[in-house]
């Protein structure tokens, strides 16, 4: 009797192994090959069913092998399967459903004048032409998605006069997909259009009950909502984008995997829209949601789902940064990016894009926690990933690339590189102002924005007058900005007239600067009543400057009160983290004790240096940078219990201030030594004044 | 924990052993191979001890990444029809290839299946890949079927018809 070798599971174990062996070296891709080629017709499905489970190699190396099958039928076999769910939404079988739908248009379109049901081949044609149309877009080829979506939407219109419900409804989807196609290649106003005619048509499929239009309507909606937020309408993006998500938790569909993906999408776009608009609790909600939803989605299939997680991630990132949770945004930032990173390994043309935007923001991340190498890294591969993109999609990449020019140029700004930053932050600028010309009037604050950073690095390179133009520039744009959308751009308008203001008090135009800096503390008081931890040191900056201003116009009874609003910010801050904000204090006890004894209040003042003079003390263990200030506070307060008479007591904090310069001068002779023998003569002034005083 | 870590943890475990056995620098590829080294000798010597012909001996990897690469066999009937599918093994006594299953049956006892596969599988798809070049793929036709003949190229039939 012949005995069966091998169990039923024994071919799905080797294909298994097979594909884990490829994954670690590719040039055992070979073996599948072996394996498949020959065998197709009844291992096309168990194929596609260890794609899903150990995905790539396998979907990559059966798409080959479906190009060497010389049977159409098999390849049919293996298209219908991979257009169905669960294989349809699967990552690694994108390349297979690509070469399938290929070779079946091509024999179809072949095959269509000889055939006696020609009808239905066009209409075959026709879906089948829209279906290479999504294959193409999925894999990052966008021109030639593009081209091929134009040719689905004439085949389908000319099978227009004998349309069925059903071909209306393949219509609609080509008409949707086109619209996708021309807003990722950055034609979204053709793109509007066009979406608009799908949603019309849609609904009249809704209003005849035919099954499934709820949940595609609601896709058209989606695909509207994500038009309009790229054209910066985004409160009628934000009305779309809720329209969606209310059909489709409506819809029975959502009950579905793909359905429930369909659902986070919605909920994911409505946040990145709430974001835009400046609503970040709801926006937070709103992700949260879809985090959730897309995990649960990726943990059952990694192979389809995780690029999805990985988008969301990317945009819950951005959120915990503007909330201030700097830890938490930047663990969420590089799950996001590891995750693209995979998938861009074997699909760069489908996932560079995404790529580049999380290394882009898990670079301003970086760069805000004080990273600034590792930063300026990830500023850099995003800029050369988004220099490739550019020639595929230009529109589309230009204003992404001028974003990670103008943050590698911060970068490079903040780690002292200021001609590379320049080169980078001109280029950014020009870009930006490319954009705006072309009556893009949504970049006019990204322009600003490059502005404003281009300014700062002009200042540290003395070029003060360009400096001043362009921080006059960047303000006027985030005025105009902010008279529409307040929220949007309170913040980056409140930096933008510190910075113009600084500039100008460092100048010495102390008049031009004042009321600036009073807008600027306007602005961030606004900002601070929100969101106090993140913009409460803000708050006193400008409060800062603006004490400053008042101080060199001799106006100290204004800069007093100034000053005393900064310490009750302080004060204030203090009480929610003493860690993050004690540091601060001292400074601001020294600026009031000095503008104390301008007013001749020289108890307060001398009250308030020996509060400075303690919190610089406290500060000292674990802040070298306070060593220097403590001395000199020492040594004012010293100075000024001296000329008050009370020379035992100066005595003892000049004391305190050469013990400190004398230690600051062991490290730093070239500094601290003037310092230190002025400190320690004085001294000795004092305590001979103090003996000449003394009764016989 | 999950599979994959549970590899992991494995390979550092190997890792370990590799350096101290033989301190230096090694890739995953390398510790892998050097502990199926060690394995084949221990096989080897176990062979000796069953007292199995020498070149029969050499096969034993290729059959063990056989049963491996199908997730293991179910018997021992199954287990040597399994052999026969390998060319190394096709002329074999029943009794000779009884002898080599119930060795790897007694090396690599089954918990779910009569023999189980080489683990960890990181191991066992090192075997594999090294197997594979040898001869492994000749049963490739009894686990997943044989395969369908390449259609025959009628434009060169009737190019060939013509010259005569």
């Amino acid at each position: 009797m012949m005995i069966e070798a091998f169990e039923a599971d024994a071919p799905k174990s080797l294909l298994t192994r097979l594909t884990r062996i490829a994954a670690r070296d590719p040039d055992a891709e070979c073996w599948i090959e072996e394996a498949l080629v020959g065998r197709l017709e009844w291992l096309g499905e168990l194929a596609l069913e260890v794609a899903v489970e150990s995905e790539d190699p396998m979907g990559t190396v059966l798409a080959r092998c479906v190009e060497m099958t010389e049977n159409l039928n098999v390849v049919n076999q293996v298209r219908e399967l991979v257009e169905a769910p669960p294989y349809s939404s699967s990552v690694p079988l994108r390349e297979v459903r690509r070469v399938a739908t290929r070779i079946v248009l091509k024999a179809l379109k072949s095959a269509v004048a000889e055939s006696d049901q020609q009808q239905l081949v066009e209409a075959e044609i026709a879906r089948l032409t829209l279906a290479q149309a999504m294959s193409m877009a999925e894999l990052g080829q966008h021109q030639a998605a593009l081209a091929e979506s134009y040719e689905a939407l004439e085949l389908h219109e000319r099978l227009a006069p004998i349309a069925s419900p059903k071909q209306r409804k393949r219509i609609a989807t080509s008409l949707n997909q086109l619209a996708a196609n021309l807003e990722t290649v950055g034609r979204s106003e053709e793109a509007e259009e066009l979406v608009r005619r799908s949603l019309e048509m849609r609904r009249g499929l809704v209003a005849e009950g035919f099954e499934g239009a709820h949940s595609e309507l609601a896709g058209s909606w989606a695909n509207l909502g994500s038009i309009l937020l790229s054209q910066g309408e985004l409160e009628s993006a934000l009305a779309a984008a809720e329209t969606a998500v209310d059909l489709y938790q409506e819809s029975e569909a959502h009950k579905t995997i793909e359905g429930k993906a369909n659902l986070a999408t919605s909920l994911h776009n409505r946040g990145v829209i709430l974001l835009k608009l400046g609503r970040g609790g709801e926006a937070l909600a709103s992700h949260r949601e879809a985090v959730a939803l897309r995990r649960r989605l990726a943990n059952d299939r990694p192979d389809a789902y995780s690029h999805d997680l990985a988008s969301s991630l990317n945009s819950l990132a951005i959120q915990h940064r503007d909330r201030g949770d700097w830890d938490e945004a930047l663990s969420v930032i590089r799950e996001a990016t590891e995750l693209r990173w995979g998938l861009a390994l074997r699909r760069a043309g489908a996932f560079d894009a995404d790529l580049a935007s999380s290394l882009n923001n898990m670079g301003s991340m970086l760069q805000e926690s004080g990273s600034m190498a590792a930063a300026c890294r990830a500023f850099e591969e995003a800029v050369e990933i988004r220099r490739r993109l550019l020639l595929d999609v230009p529109l589309a990449i230009r204003p992404l690339l001028a974003s990670s020019l103008n943050n590698l140029g911060t970068c490079l700004h903040e780690m002292g590189d200021s001609a590379s930053a320049l080169a980078h932050l001109y280029e950014a600028v020009a870009l930006r102002r490319e954009l705006v010309a072309k009556a893009e009037e949504s970049r006019e604050a990204d322009l600003a924005n490059s502005l404003n950073s281009l300014a700062l690095v002009l200042r540290r390179v003395d070029k003060v007058e360009e400096s001043l133009s362009a921080f006059v520039e960047a303000c006027d744009i985030f005025e105009r900005q902010f008279e529409y959308q307040p929220e949007v751009h309170r913040f980056p308008l409140a930096m933008s007239t510190y910075n113009l203001a600084n500039l100008l008090h460092d100048l010495g135009r102390y008049g031009v600067a004042l009321p600036l800096a009073g807008r600027a503390v306007s602005l961030f008081k606004q900002l601070t009543d929100a969101r106090p931890r993140v913009h409460g040191p803000r708050l006193v900056m400008a409060l800062d400057l603006a004490t400053n201003c008042f101080r060199r116009l001799r106006r100290y009874e204004e800069a007093r009160r100034v000053a005393r609003a900064a310490g009750l910010v302080l004060d204030e801050l203090e009480q929610r983290d003493a860690r993050a904000y004690r540091s601060l204090i001292p400074g601001n006890l020294t600026t009031r004790a000095f503008l104390e004894s301008q007013l001749g209040n020289g108890d307060c003042a001398v009250a308030l240096l020996r509060e400075a003079v303690e919190r610089y003390q406290d500060l000292v263990p674990s802040r070298f940078a306070a060593k220097p200030k403590l001395a000199l506070t020492c040594e004012v307060l010293g100075q000024a219990l001296a000329d008050r008479g009370l020379l035992d007591e100066a005595c003892v904090y000049l004391g305190r201030a050469v013990v400190v310069y004398e230690e600051l001068e062991a490290s730093n002779p070239t500094d601290f030594r003037g310092v230190s023998a002025r400190c320690r003569e004085r001294l000795l002034e004092v305590r001979a004044q103090g003996r000449a005083g003394e009764p016989e | 924990m999950t599979k994959e870590h549970f590899s992991r943890a494995l390979l550092l475990h190997m890792s370990a052993l590799v350096a101290i056995e033989e301190p230096g620098k090694w890739g995953q590829e390398e510790i892998l191979n050097y502990v199926l080294n060690r394995e084949k000798r221990f096989l080897a010597k176990v062979a000796g001890e069953w007292m199995l012909p020498v070149e029969i001996s050499r096969g034993l990897g290729r059959a063990m990444a056989l049963i491996t690469s199908v997730g293991g066999v179910a018997n021992e009937d199954k287990a040597i029809a399994a052999l026969r599918s390998l060319r190394f093994f096709a002329d074999e006594k029943e009794s000779m290839l009884s002898m080599v299953v119930h060795l790897l049956r007694e090396t690599y006892p089954g918990e779910l299946r009569w023999i189980d596969p080489m683990m960890p599988d990181l191991l066992g798809e090192q075997l594999i890949k090294n197997e594979l070049g040898q001869g492994l793929a000749d049963s490739f036709d009894q686990i997943l079927g044989r395969k369908r003949p390449a259609a025959t190229d009628d434009s060169h039939a009737g190019e060939s018809r013509a010259r005569r």
